[in-house]
C-alpha cells in the first residue's frame, strides 16, 4: 500500500507535482497515467525518498521510505533502465545492489532467470539494448522480493513479445498480493494490464478510477444514429433529455440508450438506417481527461459520488 | 535473447517471504561499494597507472641525477636526500588516484545510477562514508606499492651511480614511506567529496588536480611571506610537510604535527560540505 498525501514538488517556479493525494492498493496493478511532463517520474522519485517533497508525505505500508530497515527488500523500483554504469556486467551490477540491501547473492541468479537475461549476464551492461536494459532494471526491482513495486515506463523500448511478457509479469506480481504501481503515458499500454488508473495532468490528479468503471463510462454512454430524417429526430431526442452532436452523416446521442431512441423514432414514424453504440476508446477518453478540464472535473465528481 | 518462460516462477509467493527484514548495516554498504569499485576495469587501470607512472618518473629522474651527479653534487644536488627525492613520482600517481576517487562519486551522477544507490541506502551519510572507506583502502594500498617501488628502484640506481643511499631499516625512512603511503589517499578522498559536490567527473578532476598542482607550480615563485602563510596551508604542502618535514624542512612547511592537522582539516572540510549537500539536495 502506498499512501500519497498532498504531495507537492516545486523546482524553482515550476510546480511539477501539485498537492497530489492517492492510494495505491495491494493485489492489483495500478496504472499511473499522464502526458509527458505531468509529474509521474517526479512523484516516483519522491516515493523513493530521492527527491525531497516541497510539502506533503508518502507512506509505504505505513512507513516512511527513509525509515525502512532494508528498503529494497520492501520496495523495488525501476526508474530509468539506462541509469546503469556501462562498464560492469549485468551480474556484477545486481551483485552490488544485493549486497547493499543485504539480499543473499543466490537471488542474483534467480532474478536473472526470471527476466531472461541469464545468458548475457556476463556482458557489460553498457552493451545492452534498451529492451535488455529494461529487463535488467526489472531484475533489480525484483531482487529484494519486495511487497511494493514501482515501474516508471517499463514498457518503453520493449518489442511486442517483451510487452506481453511484462504485462503477464505485472499481473502475476499483483496476484501474489503485491502493490504494483506502473507509469505510462499511453492508455493503450495500461488498459489491458491495469485494474485501476490514476491519471495526472500538470501535477494534479485528474482521475482516480477503476479501469472497468472508466470503460463503462466512456462506452455505451453514446449512440450513433443515422437517419434520413435526422433533422426531425434531433429535437425530439433533445426534448427527451438527450444531448446531440452532429457528426458526418450521423448524429451522436448522449443520455438516451438505443432502445429509447428507437422507440421515439418509431412513435414519430422516423426511419432509422443505423443505430449503434458509439465506442470511445479508453485512449480517447484519456486524451479527453488530460486535455479537457471540464470533462475531467466531471469524471472526478462522478467517481467521488460512486 | 531468450524471453522469460512462463514456466519459471516469477518470485516466491508472498507468503513464503521471511517475515523479519534484517536491517542494512554499514558493512553491507561497504561491501557493495567495494564490489562497485573493483568490478570496473577503469579502477584497475588507474591503480596500474598510479604505480607505473610513479616508478617510471622516479627511475628516469634518478638515472638523470646519477648521470650528472659528479658534475653537480656541490650545487644543484647540494641538498640531495636519498629518502625524499625519489618520492616526487607521487605527483604523477596522484593524477591516476584522483580519477578513482572522483569516479566513485561523480561517475554515479553522470550515469544516473546514484538513484539506485540512494534508493538501496537512504542513509546518505552511510553511502558517503562507505565510498570514502573503499577509496582510502585502494589508494593507500596503491600508494604503499608505489612508494616502496620508487624507494627500492631509486636506491638501486643511486648505488650504481656511487651516490648516497638510504636504508629501509632506518626509522626515519620508514616513517617517511609510511606517511607518504597513507597520504596518497588525501587527494583521491577530496576527489570523492568534489564528485559529490560538483556531480561532474571532468569538473571534479580539474578542481582537485588544480588544488594539488598549482602550489607546486607557483610555490617556488612566490615571496617568502606567501610561502609561509598561504602555500603552507594548502593541502599539497601540508602533505609534504607531514611526511618529510622532519628530515627536509622548507619555508612552506609547517611542523609535521601541525601539517597533519591541516591535512585532516582539509579532508574533513571537504567531506563536511559533501555530506551537507548530499543530504539536502535532490538525488
Ligand atoms: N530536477 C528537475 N529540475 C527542474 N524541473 C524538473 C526536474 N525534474 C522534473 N522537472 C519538471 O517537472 C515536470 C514533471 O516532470 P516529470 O519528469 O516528473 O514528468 P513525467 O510525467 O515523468 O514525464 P514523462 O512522461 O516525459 O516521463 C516537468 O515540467 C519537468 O520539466
Ligand atoms: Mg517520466
Amino acid at each position: 500500500m502506498i499512501e500519497v498525501r498532498e504531495l507537492t514538488k516545486r523546482y524553482g517556479n515550476v510546480t511539477a507535482v501539485d498537492r497530489l493525494s492517492f492510494d495505491v492498493k495491494p493485489g492489483i496493478v495500478t496504472g499511473f497515467l499522464g502526458p509527458n511532463g505531468a509529474g509521474k517520474s517526479t512523484t516516483m522519485r519522491m516515493i523513493l525518498g530521492l527527491d525531497r517533497p516541497t510539502s506533503g508525505s508518502v507512506r509505504l505500508d505505513g512507513k516512511e521510505y527513509g525509515s525502512l530497515a532494508a528498503p529494497m527488500r520492501e520496495v523495488g523500483a525501476l526508474l530509468d533502465a539506462k541509469a546503469v554504469q556501462g562498464g560492469r556486467s549485468a551480474r556484477q551490477h545486481l551483485r552490488w545492489v544485493a549486497q547493499a540491501s543485504r539480499i543473499p547473492e543466490r537471488r542474483v541468479g534467480e532474478v536473472l532467470d526470471i527476466v531472461g537475461v541469464s545468458e548475457v549476464a556476463g556482458r557489460k551492461a553498457g552493451t545492452f539494448s534498451l529492451g535488455m536494459s529494461q529487463r535488467l532494471g526489472i531484475a533489480c526491482a525484483l531482487l529484494g522480493d519486495p511487497r511494493i513495486l514501482l515501474f516508471d515506463e517499463p514498457v518503453n523500448g520493449l518489442d511486442p513479445e517483451g510487452i506481453r511478457w511484462i504485462r503477464t509479469l505485472l499481473k502475476r506480481l499483483a496476484a501474489e498480493g503485491r502493490t504494483v504501481f506502473v507509469s505510462s503515458h499511453l492508455m493503450t499500454e495500461m488498459e489491458e494490464t491495469a485494474d485501476h488508473v490514476i491519471v495526472i495532468g500538470r501535477g494534479r490528479v485528474v482521475a482516480d478510477i477503476d479501469v472497468e468503471t472508466l470503460r463503462q463510462q466512456v462506452s455505451g454512454a453514446q449512440v450513433r444514429v443515422v437517419s434520413p430524417q435526422a433533422g426531425e429526430l434531433a429535437p425530439l431526442l433533445q426534448r427527451a433529455g438527450a444531448s446531440i452532436t452532429h457528426g458526418e452523416g450521423a448524429i451522436v446521442v448522449r443520455g438516451l440508450d438505443a432502445a429509447r431512441i428507437s422507440d421515439i423514432a418509431a412513435d414519430h414514424r422516423i426511419r432509422l438506417h443505423e443505430l449503434a453504440p458509439y465506442r470511445v476508446s479508453l485512449e480517447a477518453a484519456f486524451m479527453e481527461l488530460t486535455h479537457n478540464t471540464l470533462e475531467y472535473s466531471a469524471l472526478v465528481r462522478e467517481e467521488a459520488r460512486s | 535473447m531468450t524471453t522469460a518462460t512462463s514456466s519459471t516462477p516469477t518470485t516466491a509467493p508472498i507468503a513464503a517471504r521471511t517475515v523479519s527484514t534484517p536491517r542494512v548495516r554499514f558493512r553491507d554498504t561497504l561491501a557493495s561499494e567495494w564490489t562497485k569499485l573493483t568490478s570496473l576495469r577503469s579502477t584497475w587501470i588507474c591503480v596500474a597507472l598510479g604505480i607505473l607512472l610513479a616508478l617510471g618518473f622516479t627511475a628516469l629522474r634518478s638515472a638523470a641525477i646519477g648521470n650528472t651527479w659528479d658534475a653537480h653534487r656541490q650545487d644543484m644536488y647540494a641538498n640531495f636526500n636519498p629518502v625524499t627525492w625519489p618520492l616526487d613520482g607521487t605527483l604523477l600517481s596522484t593524477i591516476a588516484l584522483v580519477v578513482i576517487g572522483v569516479s566513485v562519486a561523480a561517475g554515479e551522477y553522470t550515469s544516473g545510477m546514484i538513484h539506485l544507490t540512494l534508493a538501496a541506502t537512504p542513509r546518505r551519510g552511510q553511502v558517503l562514508a562507505a565510498k570514502a572507506t573503499v577509496v582510502a583502502g585502494v589508494t593507500i594500498a596503491t600508494g604503499l606499492i608505489a612508494v616502496l617501488g620508487m624507494f627500492v628502484v631509486s636506491q638501486f640506481i643511486y648505488e650504481s651511480a656511487g651516490m648516497p643511499t638510504a636504508s629501509l631499516t632506518n626509522p626515519d625512512t620508514v616513517r617517511v614511506l609510511a606517511a607518504m603511503s597513507v597520504l596518497a589517499a588525501v587527494f583521491p578522498l577530496m576527489g570523492v567529496a568534489a564528485g559529490v559536490l560538483l556531480r561532474s567527473t571532468a569538473g571534479a578532476i580539474t578542481t582537485v588536480l588544480a588544488l594539488s598542482f598549482v602550489p607546486e607550480i607557483l610555490g617556488g615563485l612566490l615571496p617568502p611571506w606567501w610561502q609561509e602563510h598561504v602555500m603552507s596551508v594548502l593541502p599539497s604542502k601540508a602533505i609534504a610537510a607531514a611526511a618529510v618535514g622532519h628530515i627536509a624542512p622548507q619555508p612552506a612547511y609547517h611542523a609535521p604535527a601541525i601539517a597533519a592537522v591541516l591535512v585532516v582539516g582539509w579532508v574533513a572540510a571537504a567531506f563536511g560540505a559533501a555530506y551537507v549537500v548530499l543530504k539536502r539536495r535532490d538525488a
